[in-house]
Formats: C-alpha cells, structure tokens, sequence
C-alpha cells in the first residue's frame, strides 16, 4: 500500500456566535481541496460582552465539541493543526484559564489572535480571492469591510496599496448589547442606532469620502445573514464570489427600516438572534455605502477559518503570497508614516540602509523575513513622533505606533516594533524603560538586535541629506567595517556613527566602524 | 376557489390502515395463492393488529381519557373512531378465522391435520400426556384467583387458559395457567397413515388440566390473549442516558393499560364475566374468537419441512446487474452511481460495501446509520470489526425503534466496547434515515462512498422487502454525508445541502417546492405530472398540496402500500389523483418520488413515507437520482408497478379498495416481473462471458 502521506490541515475557529472547523488536503503548488467543514452555534460572544467572562458550563460545551472535532481530526489521522479564538475568548477577564481548562479537557492549545491580526488573516484570503478571479483593479479603489461580533475592520486599497486602515471596536454583538431589549423592540431604535454607528465612523467618514470607490468588499459571519435575507440561492458548488447589485441592497435596506424586531423575525424567518444581529449588519453597510458611493458590492463566502488555512499553507510552501502581503504591510506603515508629514527621504534612506546591513549580518543576528519585517516597519516609521513633538520625539513614535492600527501585525509585535523605534535615537534598551522592561525575554533580544541595526542605519543618514550613496561590509574577526560612498564631506554620519555603533557593540560582540570609500583607515570610530 | 380542507376530502388514519389489513386479508382468502402462503398472510394478519392495538388504538384510548376528543382531519371523534375500528375489526377476524377454517380443511387434503381431541388416536393420546408430564408441567404455573390472591399480571401479547374449577366441597373457584411462551406453539404428534397431525400447546395443556389442580373438577376452560398498551413513553429532555431510560420503558412496556381480550368462543359466561371484570376492558374490545387465538403460530408452521409445493418457490436474490464483471466494489462504484433493487436483486452487496470497508488498509473511517438490524447483525459485526482493526467507526444506533428496542440495546452495546462511536439517537427525534459513508484515503487523496437506501440495513428484512439502494462516489453527496454526520454527531449545525435533503428540517419544503414546481409549469396541453410511490400519506398538508396541485391540472399516480388519507376521485380536489395499492409476496418498502419538472425530469428515493412523524419528528433523507440509466430504470420501475394488474388494488373515492379490471389487460404481477428482469440480466450477461471468458485463469491475487 503506499504509504504516500496527504497534506492535511484542521483549523479550528473559536468564534463569538460560531466554531468551525475546516479540513483541507493541499499539495506543493498550493491547491487545497476542502474535506470537512463545520460550524456550530455557540453563545461565547454574548456571554462575554455581558459579564465580562466565559462561563465554565460554555467552556464545558466548547470542549464537548472540540473533542468531536479532535474525533475528526484523528480520523484523518491529521497532525497538523490550528486552534484560534477570537474577540469572545480575547476580551473576556478569564481568558487564561478558558484556555487552560480548554489544553487540560482536549489537549488543544488555543491561541487567542488580536483585532489585527484576525482581521489581516481575513484580508489576504479576500484579496487572494478576488486577485485570482481577476477582481483586483490597477487604480480603482477597493473598500474591505469586515464585520464580526466583536470589531469592524475597513481596509481601503487602491493603486496597489494600503491606503487606509482602521479597525474599530464596533461589531455586532457589541453593538446588540449597547441597546437595552426595550430600547431594541422600540420603534425608534433603527434611527437611533443609526445615529449612534455614524458618531462611531464619522472619522472614517471624513477620510473614505475623499476616494474614489470602486467595490465595496463584504466579509465577516454576519455578511451571510445578509446573503439569506437577499435571498440569494447560494449555490454551494461554485462558492466564493457574490455580487449585490446596489439596488438590491438598498431595497432590502427599505424592507428593514422603519420595522420592528418582531416584524423583521417574521419577514425574513429570521430567529430573534439572527434579527438582532442582522439590524446592526445592514445598517452599518447602509452607513458605509452611502458614504462611498461605491458601483457594486461583492460579498465572498470565506470566512476566518479559511484565511488560517491559506495563512499556514503559503507558509509552508513558501508562496510568494507572503511577499507581496509584506508588500501590502509595507505600504500600510508608508501610509501612516505620510499621515504623520515624515520625512520620505530620510526614511527611505535610513530603510534602506538598515535592510542593507540586516541581509549583510545575517550570520550574526539569524534573523528571518518576520523579524526583517519589523526592522524595515520600525525604519519606515521610526521618526513620526516628531509630529507630535520634537522633543522626545522616541517617545511619540513608540506612542503612535502603539495606538495606530498597522497591518498585520499583533499587538505583542507591535510592542517589538514600537521599541525599535523608541531606542532609535538616545537612549538604549534598558531594563528600567517601562516599555522595555515589559517585553518577554525573546522579545527583548529581537529589539535590541534590530536596534543595534537601525542605530547605525539612522546614523547613516544623520544629516537628512541622504549623502551616501552606495554602502558595502565587511565582518572580519571581531571587526564590522562600513564603507561608504559619498562625495560630500559625511563628518556628522561618522561622528554620529560613533555614537551610536557602541550599543551594535554591546549586543553581538562586535566594534563597527564607518570608512568613506576611498579613504583608507585612520577613520574616526 | 375550491375548499380543500373539508372532513369528507380527508379519509381516517386507522380506517385507512384497517383497509389494509383487509387487503393483506384478501390475500390470504385468494384461492390463487397457494395454501402455506395464504396461510402466512392469516399470520400476518394477526401480528398487524396486534400492533395495531399495541400503538394505535392504545394511543387514540389515551387521548380519550386525556379528555381529548378532538375530530380529525376527516372529522371523526377518537370516540367515534374507536366505535368504527372495534365494528370493522370485529367483522376482520371472524372473516380471518373463517378463512382460517377454509385452508386449514384444504390442508387435511394434504395430509396435514389439526386434530381435534375427540379424534386423537390412542397413540396419539399417549405422547400427549407424556409431553405434558416430561415438557410442560415442569415450566407451568398455576395462579388461583380468589378474594386473597389477585388477578395476576399477565404479560402483552401472553396466551392464558382460564379454569372454573370445583373443590370436592362444592365450591368453586378460577385459575389462570399461562401457556408457556417458551415451548413451541404447535407440536407434531406421531404421524397416521403417513398424515402429519398437529395439536396446539393450550390443547395439551386442558387435556391435562386435571393434573395441574388435583383434587378439583375442572368445569370449564377457556384461553384467551391479552394485548396492552406498549408504546414507550421517554422522557427524553430530562434524561442524560438514553440508554437506561429506554431499558427502564422496556420494562414498563409489559404492564401497559390493556387494550384488547381475545378469547375462545363459547366460553362459559362466569370465566368470561370473571376476565373482563378483573382486566377492565369494555364489551367492544372482547374479541370471541372461533378458533385458535394468536394465529402468528403460522408464520413458523407455514415452513413446514417437505411441503415445498404448497409453498412460492423462493425467489433467489440476483447478483446486481450494475455489478456484474465488476471486480472491485469501490471502483465500480466510482466509475458509475450504482443502483439496486432488493430483494430481487441481492442485499449482498451492501454487506460486502461495509465488509470490505472494516478490513480495507485505506478505509479511515465508516459511519452508518442503524435503524433496525437482523439479529447476530453481519453489518454490526462488521462495523465492530472495523473498530477492532482500527478504524473511526461512528454509529447511530435509534433505540427507539418500536418493538427492537431490545435487540438495539444489545448490539449497541456490542457496538460500544468494540471501540466505535455510538450515538443512541437523538433527543426528541428517531433516525430513521439509511446511510452509510465510507472515508477512503486512495494513494494520495481522500474519496468518500456513500450508500442510501429506502430500507434498513437488515439483511433478513431486505430478503422480503422491496426497497431501492444506491452507491455513489459523487463528491457532493460525499461532502452532504460527512456534514450530515457531523451533525447527527451534533458538531455542526445543519448546512445547505448539496443534493440531500432531510428531515425534521427541508424536506416538507422541499416537497412543498418540488409539488408546487409541477404546479408552475401545468398547462392544460402539457400537464405536470408526479409518480410517489410510498408506504404510507397521511401528512395533511402535503395531502393539502397534491389537492392543489390535481385541482391545476398536475396528473398524480401514487402507489401506497398502507395508510392513505387521502381520498381520489373527489371533483375538482382530486380528480387527477389514482392511487394504487400492491399486496404482494414482497412487502412493498420503497420510497421514490418522479417529477416531470417541465421534461427535465427529476427523481428522488427517500426514507420517508409522507406522514407528520416522518416530516417534523424523524431524521429522514430524501437524495436525487442522477445518472441517467438509473434514472431510465426507476421510471421502469414505477411504470411495471402502475401496470400491475395481479395484485394492485386501486383506491375508490368512497375509500374501498378494489382490484383492477383485468378485461383485455395481459396479466402482470409487478414483483415477479421485477424478478425475472433481475434473472435475465444476468443471463444475458453471462452468456456473453461464456463466449469471452471462456477460458479465466487464476492467478495469486495482486494485492
């Protein structure tokens, strides 16, 4: 018998209303052919956004399940696979010990991802979809909208890049349980709940008007109730892409308005928790559309057990998806960057440095494309605090890059990055930074190596003139040598470079030096 | 607008039901049917309304004493309804026991005599006693009933003799011996003049009566059977083990309200007094039978050693022609959907399906719906197996099939410590779907056979039942199996459905839409027509639907075995509708549902006949026929059925069922025909392998 084995991958999605799981085969070029594919109602969500906790009898329902789950997952004979909960397990005070009692009963350690993050996995299954049906236009605007129980996520992306990005703690649920039940079957509720989502995206607002529009991309659980009540036959076969004409939204959103829970129930043949949940949904899409002027709306089945599955295959194939996603996080901290008036030149020169020595040194840091990642977003955006205040400036770019949504990242790395770009001046990680202090062990180590890289990276370019033009290494014993070429007089980089390389020292061990091409030794260390 | 819902469109469930009882009856008075088979169709008879009595009338006398006395959809009280079914029953068993009379004075002619007492030769006279003293004194227990002792309690279903006995002082009193259930029934006596003579327990054990009460005369006997109420009753919300719950109903089973006292004609009027005041049954539920009571005896008699030709010859099942030259099952399957028709073709196959599946190296998993299974299973103890050798093995095991309860506890247990995963059904609904999916990991990729049928996975029903089976390899119906049992597992909710449907949750829509459908596109010059084939339609609303949909101008053939409330012939409510009945030698079992759908015709198999139960209280499925060579055979299939003019009976609109007129009609019994297809096809195919093949030799088997 050949004992060829399959590729197989479970994912497994601890949501607020639902679990699923997804069983896919895939093979080297990166083809997956879905197996299974459940999903269960739960009630997590809601429990967790009115107490604050997940109570143990849920937890008790949950392992239930994920034990059939494992059931499956054995009867493959899987040994890859992925546990991932969301806002409900995220945002409930007990958080830890869910997820111990859930390793303890099933043995499944579940990683509990950020808005970010979950909203990124979402992003590139979308973009991936629509790219590979040709849906991705050169210069037209794209508008992803992702709504889940917990957050709403939008994503502009237009002439090839991030435009704009902001997630918001605003998902249905939450929405749900900002309304008492009374305030909710009153008559009055529609317009009040409209007024209260504008006050909420009004800053979107004033920002996605001033786009041309072209598409406005529908995802999130919620966005299927949507498909039901448009009555839509969705024909399992030929799944993915679904377009809604604008009027047809619009009549729907006719149908819902100026109606009652009871009667939308009726209408639709909705349960009292689907009603409840699909008010907020049209909504907030009639708000965004109404906003955008956008020509269509296309709705994707895919939800986030499917982005886990793609995220972990092009991994491990290497796709060169993950390339040009990184190229999509790139230009969403270039984007932010803008938004805070940088200094293009300077950071692009300083990003361009720092990539430079960080491929140049990778035997001495054994760094990866994540971690090159972090250097090359911390580079772009090391100087925006200046915005806010020259003064301390380090401070305000940790600050900002804290408090800013950037895709793709989780809240941990966007510590890491944050940290990068706060010692990339003055001071140098030290354990009685705060900011520093609180950081993991591994963490720690990942910021003060790409610190040590950017310091002399940013030294480069001290002056803001972008006076070298071309740099070369080389590592000998114990000697890091930068020569650069530049035809200017480049004392303030070597001074700077001086100051600054002390702390490259402390970390691998090793004394960096700058040299002007052309000049042979005697410089200054 | 024309008013369906009127009492008089609508035709009683139990009145219904009555009538087929009668037509099996026919069968049994059919001086064409040979004289062992008649005399099965007596038993048949029999044990239909014992459970008749057991679930129906049981039910309708609980819903009387609930105080509930609302009418029908044919506007009949449970009351009035128990009046007509004690008037109809009454007038059923003098005509069965008549007819009993008949075959058994036909039998004498065979040489096969039921001897009365007063002709036992000596000899005869002499094993009696003897089997008496060795055999049923031994397992008997005398019960006196007096003021002290109580009536005692008899078990459902038990046979009794009831004794006036007289002690030397004069006094009387009365006694009750039950007849052993665990002898047999009828007992062979020695031959005379090379006649077989038979004599019933109960007889041997009044001849003897005076032995079991010494010292008492015995002044009269009678036997008679008692019947109870045995429908469990669960409280299935409240319980966590399904299991013992219903191990604790079996045991109240047995103790049931009686519901109905036969007992032998001309009884002595103080025993009959005696019985119907202590069993407190009203004077409609006593039946005087005149003959022996519990004629179910006969089914085991009725295969009597050496009288083949008072006996059908047996119809051996044929391999299926689908599979003919076809080596490997699952490759065969995957080639082509693969159709079959029990019992004309063999149920083998799907024993083989899951055989084969439990000790195959790539088979990963095999999940199985279980309804009802022979007992000593080859599909349990297959499916054991496969979870002995390692495979996931899921099952749902309905306890609550009525009257296996028992068997189904057993093997489900069997099941359990076997290794494989045993879902005991579900709360508040039965599983009464038949299907099967084996997971298959085939070199590099995953590949999933399915089998659904309209019968159970019971190899000795399927030897008598006519039912349908179809294996597919189609990935859609492989992805709607593994997510149906997902959700009979209860880890996923139901989905959209590539090609099933199921019940409790779409299929009465989907019937609703796929009649509707007809509706839509009926025109005067190209009416929409539907074949259902069924055993049962008493849901109201789909009865409502097919109303509407003659009422346009739809062509609607049905052909129901038993229950049918719905009445043809009706103008402008019914007038399009015929609705065929087929008694026959093979119970007729399968579900298939044809829609003309505009020329683009579709077909569908399913395990649900068209009742309330099945739509809103039972796991059903309903699956598409696809492939068009199946296709082209079911409606073959349908089409020698409505051609039947052997053993069909067609439904008048005042609710009788009569024969069909047989003038200038060629004489067709559907089932046989059935099975001389089966036979012919492989003949054909043989033959030509006879040329082919002629010379095959074996090797080693490639592994």
């Amino acid at each position: 018998m050949s004992k060829l084995k399959t590729n197989m991958l479970a994912t497994i999605h601890l949501g607020s209303e639902q679990m699923h799981m997804k069983i896919v085969q895939y093979n080297k070029e990166g083809q997956i052919k879905p197996i299974e594919h459940l999903s269960r109602s739960v009630n997590l969500g809601e429990e967790t956004f009115k107490t604050g906790k997940v109570s143990f009898s849920s937890v008790n329902e949950v392992c239930n399940l994920l034990k059939g789950f494992k059931r499956l997952i054995n009867e493959y004979d899987i040994t890859e696979y992925k546990v991932v909960a969301t806002t409900a397990l995220r945002e409930a005070q007990n958080k830890q010990y869910i997820v111990d009692q859930i390793k303890v009963k099933t043995n499944f350690d579940v990683q509990v991802i950020d808005v970010s993050e979950e909203i990124f996995l979402k992003y590139k299954i979308l973009f991936k979809n629509l790219y590979e049906s040709g849906f991705i236009p050169q210069e037209e605007g794209l508008l992803f909208t992702d709504i889940s129980s917990g957050g709403l996520g939008i994503t502009l992306y237009k002439n090839n890049s991030i435009q704009y990005l902001q997630n918001i703690n605003m998902g249905t649920l939450r929405i749900k349980e900002n309304f008492s039940k009374n305030q909710r079957e009153s008559l009055h509720f529609l317009n009040a709940l409209e007024e209260y989502i504008y006050s909420v995206i009004e800053v979107i607002a004033n920002i996605i008007c001033n786009y041309k529009i072209r598409y406005l991309v529908l995802s999130g659980v919620e966005t299927q109730l949507l498909l039901e009540m448009l009555k839509r036959n969705i024909d399992k076969a030929n799944l993915i892409i679904e377009h809604i004409p604008l009027r047809k939204f619009k009549s729907l959103y006719n149908q819902v308005k100026n109606k009652n829970i009871n009667q939308i129930m009726h209408e639709f043949n909705l349960t009292e928790r689907k009603a409840e949940i699909a008010i907020p949904t049209i909504v907030l899409y009639n708000k965004i559309i109404n906003l955008t002027e956008v020509d269509k709306i296309i709705i994707l089945q895919v939800d986030l057990v499917d982005g886990i599955v793609h995220d972990i295959i092009d991994r491990r194939i290497n796709s060169s998806w993950l390339t040009s996603f990184d190229k999509h996080i790139v230009s969403s901290a270039r984007m932010l960057a803008h938004k805070y008036s940088y200094d293009q030149a300077h950071s692009e020169s300083v990003e361009c440095h720092s990539l430079f020595l960080f491929d140049k040194l990778k035997k001495l840091h054994g760094y990866g494309q994540r971690e090159r990642l972090f250097l090359q977003i911390s580079s772009i955006l090391h100087d925006i605090g200046k915005f806010v205040n020259l003064r301390r400036h380090y401070f305000y770019s940790y600050r900002l890059i804290l408090s800013s949504d950037i895709m793709g990242f989780s809240d941990e790395e966007k510590e890491i990055i944050a940290n990068i770009a706060y010692y990339h001046s003055k001071s140098v990680p030290a354990n009685s930074d705060a900011n520093y202090a609180e950081l993991n062990d591994e963490a720690k180590v990942t910021v003060s190596k790409l610190v040590a890289i950017l310091r002399l990276a940013d030294a480069l370019d001290a002056s803001h003139n972008q006076k070298i033009q071309d740099l070369d290494v080389t590592l000998k014993a114990n000697k890091l040598e930068i020569i650069v070429d530049a035809r200017e007089d480049i004392s303030l980089e070597q001074w700077t470079f001086a100051q600054k390389s002390c702390f490259f020292e402390e970390v691998f061990g090793i004394e960096a030096t700058i040299r002007k091409k052309g000049v042979m030794n005697g410089a200054l260390r | 607008m024309v008013l369906f819902d009127r009492p008089e469109n609508f035709i009683n469930r139990e009145l219904s039901w009555l009538q087929f009882n009668k037509r099996v009856l026919e069968e049994a008075l059919d001086k064409n049917n040979l004289l062992l088979e008649r005399l099965k169709f007596i038993s048949i008879v029999s044990s239909n309304l014992d459970e008749f009595f057991m679930v129906r009338v049981a039910a309708i006398r609980q819903q009387l004493e609930a105080g509930l006395n609302k009418p029908d959809p044919s506007g009949l009280t449970p009351k009035e309804q128990l009046l007509q079914i004690a008037k109809t029953t009454h007038d059923m068993v003098k005509k069965q026991y008549r007819c009993l009379k008949n075959i058994l004075r036909s039998l004498t002619k065979e040489g096969i005599f039921f001897t009365p007492a007063s002709e036992l030769t000596n000899e005869q006279r002499a094993f009696i006693d003897q089997y008496f003293y060795e055999t049923v004194y031994p397992v008997i227990t005398p019960m006196a009933v007096d003021a002290s002792r109580p009536f005692p309690f008899l078990a459902n279903r038990s046979l009794n003799l009831a004794m006036l006995l007289q002690s030397s002082q004069g006094e009387t009193l009365t006694a009750v011996v039950q007849v052993p259930s665990v002898l047999p029934r009828i007992i062979e006596l020695p031959q005379v003049n090379d006649t077989h003579h038979f004599i019933f327990l109960e007889e041997i054990i009044k001849l003897n009566s005076s032995k079991i009460f010494t010292g008492y005369t015995i002044k009269s006997t009678a036997a008679f059977r008692i019947t109870r109420n045995a429908d469990l009753f669960l409280d299935e919300e409240e319980t966590d083990d399904l299991l013992t719950e219903v191990e604790k109903s079996l045991r109240q089973r047995r103790w049931g309200e009686p519901v109905r006292l036969e007992i032998e004609e001309n009884t002595d009027k103080q025993i009959h007094n005696f019985l119907s005041s202590a069993l407190d049954v009203n004077v409609d539920d006593i039946y005087a039978i005149n003959g022996s009571l519990d004629t179910t005896a006969f089914m085991k008699f009725s295969s009597l050693d050496g009288y083949d030709y008072l006996r059908n010859p047996t119809l051996i099942p044929q391999h299926p022609e689908a599979l003919i030259n076809k080596g490997d099952l699952f490759e065969a399957i995957k080639e082509k959907d693969i159709l079959v028709h029990h019992p004309y073709e063999s149920f083998d196959c799907v024993l083989e399906f899951v055989k084969r599946a439990a000790t195959d190296p790539n088979v990963l998993a095999i999940k199985q719906t279980l309804y009802r299974v022979s007992g000593n299973s080859p599909v349990v103890q297959a499916l054991a197996q496969a979870a002995e050798n390692g495979k996931q093995v899921t099952v749902l095991v309905e306890l609550k099939a009525r009257f296996d309860e028992e068997n189904n506890i057993l093997w489900a247990r069997r099941l359990d410590e076997a290794g494989c995963h045993v879902i005991y059904g579900l709360v508040g609904l039965k599983t009464h779907c038949k299907i099967t999916l084996v997971v298959r990991r085939e070199s590099d990729e995953i590949f999933r056979y399915v089998h659904l049928g309209t019968g159970n996975y019971n190899d000795n029903t399927a030897k008598f039942y006519s039912d349908l089976g179809l294996f597919t390899a189609n990935a859609q119906f492989g992805v709607d199996a593994s997510t149906f049992f997902n959700v009979l597992s209860g880890y996923s909710d139901p989905p959209l459905w590539n090609k099933i449907e199921a019940a409790p949750l779409g299929l009465r829509k989907k019937l609703y839409n796929l009649i509707q459908n007809e509706i839509d596109y009926s025109t005067s010059e190209n009416p929409g027509h539907i074949i259902a084939k069924m055993n049962s339609l008493i849901d109201k609303d789909l009865i409502l639907k097919l109303y509407e949909a003659s009422n346009k101008g739809v062509t609607i053939d049905l052909i129901v075995r038993g229950i049918c409330g719905l009445r043809p012939g009706i103008p402008d409510v019914s007038d399009n509708i015929t609705v065929h009945s087929i008694v026959g030698r093979f119970l007729e079992h399968s579900r298939i549902f044809y829609f003309k759908n505009n020329g683009d015709e579709k077909i569908f198999l399913s395990s649900a006949d068209w009742m309330t139960r099945n739509m809103d209280r039972r796991v059903e499925l309903l699956f598409p026929v696809e492939d068009k060579d199946n296709m082209k055979r079911i409606k073959e299939i349908l089409a020698i059925t409505l051609s039947d003019t052997l053993k069909t009976r067609i439904l008048q609109s005042d609710g009788t069922y009569k024969r069909v007129d047989k003038r200038n009609k060629n004489i067709i019994e559907s089932q046989l025909e059935f099975y001389s297809m089966a036979v012919e096809a492989i003949k054909e195919q043989t033959k030509h392998n006879s040329k082919d093949k002629l010379f095959q030799p074996v090797y080693k088997k490639a592994e």
